[in-house]
């Protein structure tokens, strides 16, 4: 079911390009919180937010630019079993990662990280807007005792002396 | 005096005018200056200029890293009082978010590939730092030691655009000057509120005199008759045909009320950041800048002070720091080979987003507070045009026009060269997620965008077209981000962290200052971790 949602959206997304007629309506965070989103929902209106605003950075495959925009793809943070860590770092930001907890929703950060999770090569559960309201409300007051003890980044992530040389990071036409 | 002024007043029914007039009796005219300063009156206190030190630096070595706002005036103010400074800079360029583009800047955002400007000779616009406020006084303490000159920025034109679509009434999807929008809002406020003062229908327990001054007061300012309280078109909003040698002109009727709530509240929400931005305290007239680009200031006046000491193209990739000295790694320019320099202390410009970039061996507690920080996305476009048909056909002569459009933002205007042949318009000016967005996109797109959405208030773009410059902040290797995006709370916690050295390294920036988002936040800074190191030094 996954599958052919997303195939349908990433079939969407090139056949239209990301032209302004539809970032328009991408880009609107007025969801109707009231009515909760099927699981395609979810994948559609994640893949939406991704193919719009993540993907300036993240790059359309999720590989990101080699140790500057890290990848979400493959065994990057995006597919640890907790996603606490994933959530928080969405929600509250880091150096070049803005924040987006005051633009999305729960139910619009659930979506954006359960498409993620199964998007590419990933492969990893659903995230829930309790999850996300959840960790919202834990570290709202305390930003800066985020959930990120380094021993739970994978290898390879975010130790700055495995990162490449910043000069030399640049991917043009990536 | 704080103190004194309040237990004087308190729980007296003395008019501050009396109470004034007393204290002046007893102080002298100095006294009753000094009051008016006690209660906020003329309340202006703040940095004007950096800390006279005491003391020589008597060559010790200090490293600095990045040129930004924060790294130039630490760099001069440690190479005036002795000390042997190194400046090791990323870019080929000084100034950090500080960049003016001419013909030939190129730049190369992450995952976009080069674009090189071509606009023609004397064409400029700063692609971050573009006005400074009245009060930045450390900012113009450096233009006046390098001898800068400033010229005006026009925040407000009220002979600017508003433009306003998928709003109710008539003024959908037009675009009115400002001037009018102001006159009439101001106007039928005025009206709506004097008379219901008449008639005595606040809540609120006023004066017969004070309901004459207030009525009095909105009479004159939203131009209202004075027998009815009614909203009168004036001259205030302009002329549908202008006076002339051989007529009076005439005035246009004021818009429809019903026709200008949505348009103008659809304006203030989208662009109320940008109108009221006009008349706060830090983008009220006047504003100022540097005559023919920000980076007068840096690349000019800065680079040509640091002369040899300073290595562009030069990105620092691990700061190492032992108890005796610290040891800087960067990329050389011509070899392409890392090469080590080692100092006493390093003062390190480099923004927290691209800081994280860098290997360096922090304590935990700098590590942790350097990675809570996240910065904010904006993206800004300069597009150069053959003709100044702003100028020509709208008789618009600097400042800005605003939309509804969250892509396109605002318009912008230059400020000098009235008249001539052509000249570059801010084209595009947004944040967060649109900033996001358009960013996504080549940099031909994203011009291609602007002109679609620019044309709704200035059809002549398309012909008058030559090229675009397009900077995401957020893409710009090095900086990697428009500004740090604290919160009232993380900046309690990690400001205290940031601004204390960590062993033998100093941060310097704005990111280290409640100036937020403004190159003097950067510049206080500097004074502040130079006054630091300076003491240390003093004392060992
Ligand atoms: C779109 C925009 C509009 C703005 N408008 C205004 C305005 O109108 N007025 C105003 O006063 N302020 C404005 N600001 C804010 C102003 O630009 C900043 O506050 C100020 O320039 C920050 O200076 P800084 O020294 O802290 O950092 P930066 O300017 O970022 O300086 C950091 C320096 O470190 C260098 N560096 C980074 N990494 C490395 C490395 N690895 N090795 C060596 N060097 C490195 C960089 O190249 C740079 O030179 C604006 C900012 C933006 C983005
Ligand atoms: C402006 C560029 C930008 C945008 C847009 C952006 N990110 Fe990021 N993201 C980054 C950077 C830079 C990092 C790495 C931060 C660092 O240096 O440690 C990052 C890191 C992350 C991480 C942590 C990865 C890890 O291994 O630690 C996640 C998760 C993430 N981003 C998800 C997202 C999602 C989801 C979106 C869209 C809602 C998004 N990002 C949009 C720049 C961006």
């Amino acid at each position: 079911m996954f599958q052919s949602v997303k195939a349908r959206i990433i079939a969407l997304i090139s056949v239209m390009g990301l032209t302004a007629a539809i970032a328009v309506p991408l880009l609107s965070n007025a969801q109707d919180a009231a009515t909760p989103m099927t699981a395609e929902e979810q994948i559609e209106r994640g893949a939406a937010i991704y193919y719009s605003v993540c993907v300036a950075c993240h790059q359309a495959d999720g590989n990101g630019v080699p140790g500057i925009y890290l990848p979400l793809n493959k065994g990057a943070i995006a597919n640890l079993d907790d996603p606490t860590l994933f959530i928080y770092t969405v929600l509250y930001g880091r150096g070049g990662m803005p924040r987006f907890n005051t633009t999305y929703s729960d139910e619009e950060i659930a979506a954006i990280l359960t498409y993620i999770r199964q998007a590419w090569e990933n492969d990893a559960g659903a995230v829930t807007p309790e999850e996300v309201k959840a960790v919202r409300e834990a570290y709202s007051a305390t930003p800066i005792v985020s959930p990120t003890p380094d021993a739970q980044i994978p290898e390879g992530q975010n130790h700055p002396e495995e990162r490449q040389d910043p000069s030399k990071a640049s991917t043009p036409d990536a | 005096m704080d103190k004194t002024a309040k237990s004087l007043t308190k729980g007296s029914p003395m008019t501050r005018r009396r109470f004034l007039h007393l204290t002046g009796a007893a102080l002298g005219s100095a006294g009753v200056l000094n009051v008016l300063n006690a209660w906020g009156q003329n309340a202006m206190d703040g940095l004007t200029e950096p800390p006279k030190w005491d003391g020589n630096g008597n060559g010790t070595k200090v490293i600095v890293i990045g040129t930004g706002a924060g790294g130039c005036p630490a760099a001069y103010e440690l190479i005036n009082l002795g000390y042997d400074v190194t400046i090791i800079e990323a870019r080929d360029r000084v100034g950090g978010h500080v960049w003016t583009i001419r013909g030939g800047s190129s730049g190369e955002e992450y995952g976009k590939g080069v674009q090189t400007c071509d606009w023609p000779e004397g064409f400029w616009w700063d692609a971050g730092p573009s006005r400074v406020p009245f009060y930045h006084n450390g900012f113009f303490h450096y233009c006046r030691e390098l001898n800068v000159p400033l010229i005006d920025h026009k925040n407000l034109n009220l002979n600017g655009w508003v433009y306003a679509e998928n709003v109710d009434g008539e003024l959908n999807a037009t675009k009115i000057r400002l001037h009018e929008m102001q006159a009439d809002m101001g106007g039928y406020t005025s009206q709506y509120l004097a008379q219901a003062l008449d008639q005595n229908a606040l809540d609120e327990p006023l004066s017969e005199e004070d309901l004459e001054h207030w009525k009095s007061y909105l009479i004159n300012w939203g131009i209202l008759n004075a027998n009815d309280l009614t909203y009168r078109k004036s001259d205030h909003r302009g002329f549908a045909v202008l006076p002339d040698v051989h007529s009076p002109g005439t005035i246009n009727d004021p818009y429809p009320l019903r026709d200008l709530l949505p348009f103008a509240d659809s304006i203030m929400q989208a662009a109320g950041g940008y109108l009221a931005a006009t008349a706060t305290f830090d983008w009220q007239t006047t504003m100022v800048k540097p005559k023919g680009g920000m980076d007068a200031l840096y690349d000019v006046a800065f680079r040509e002070f640091f002369g040899d000491r300073l290595h562009l193209n030069s990105p620092v990739t691990k700061i190492n720091q032992t108890p005796d000295d610290v040891t800087v790694t960067y990329t050389d320019s011509e070899t392409s080979e890392p090469v080590e320099i080692t100092g006493d202390y390093v003062m390190c410009n480099i923004p927290l987003s691209a800081l994280l970039k860098v290997s360096v061996n922090f304590d935990e507690p700098m590590k942790t507070a350097i990675r809570s920080v996240p910065y904010a996305m904006a993206l800004r476009m300069g597009i150069g045009f053959k003709r100044r048909f702003w100028e020509e056909d709208d008789w618009i002569y600097g400042g800005q026009s605003f939309t509804n459009i969250s892509q396109l933002g605002i318009l912008g205007y230059p400020d000098d060269n009235y008249l001539s042949e052509g000249g570059v318009m801010l084209g595009m000016y947004n944040f967060g997620t649109n900033a996001a967005y358009v960013s996504s996109m080549p940099y031909d797109a994203r011009a291609q965008l602007a002109l679609s959405l620019g044309s709704k208030v200035h059809p002549q773009m398309k012909d008058e077209f030559i090229s675009a410059f397009s900077v995401a902040w957020h893409l710009e290797p090095y900086s990697l981000g428009a500004w740090p995006s604290f919160t009232a709370e993380s900046r309690e916690q990690v400001m205290p962290i940031l601004q204390e050295p960590d062993g033998r390294i100093y941060l310097v920036g704005e990111h280290l200052s409640n100036v937020n988002a403004w190159m003097e936040g950067a510049v206080q800074a500097a004074w502040m971790q130079v006054d630091k190191l300076h003491t240390r030094v003093m004392q060992s």
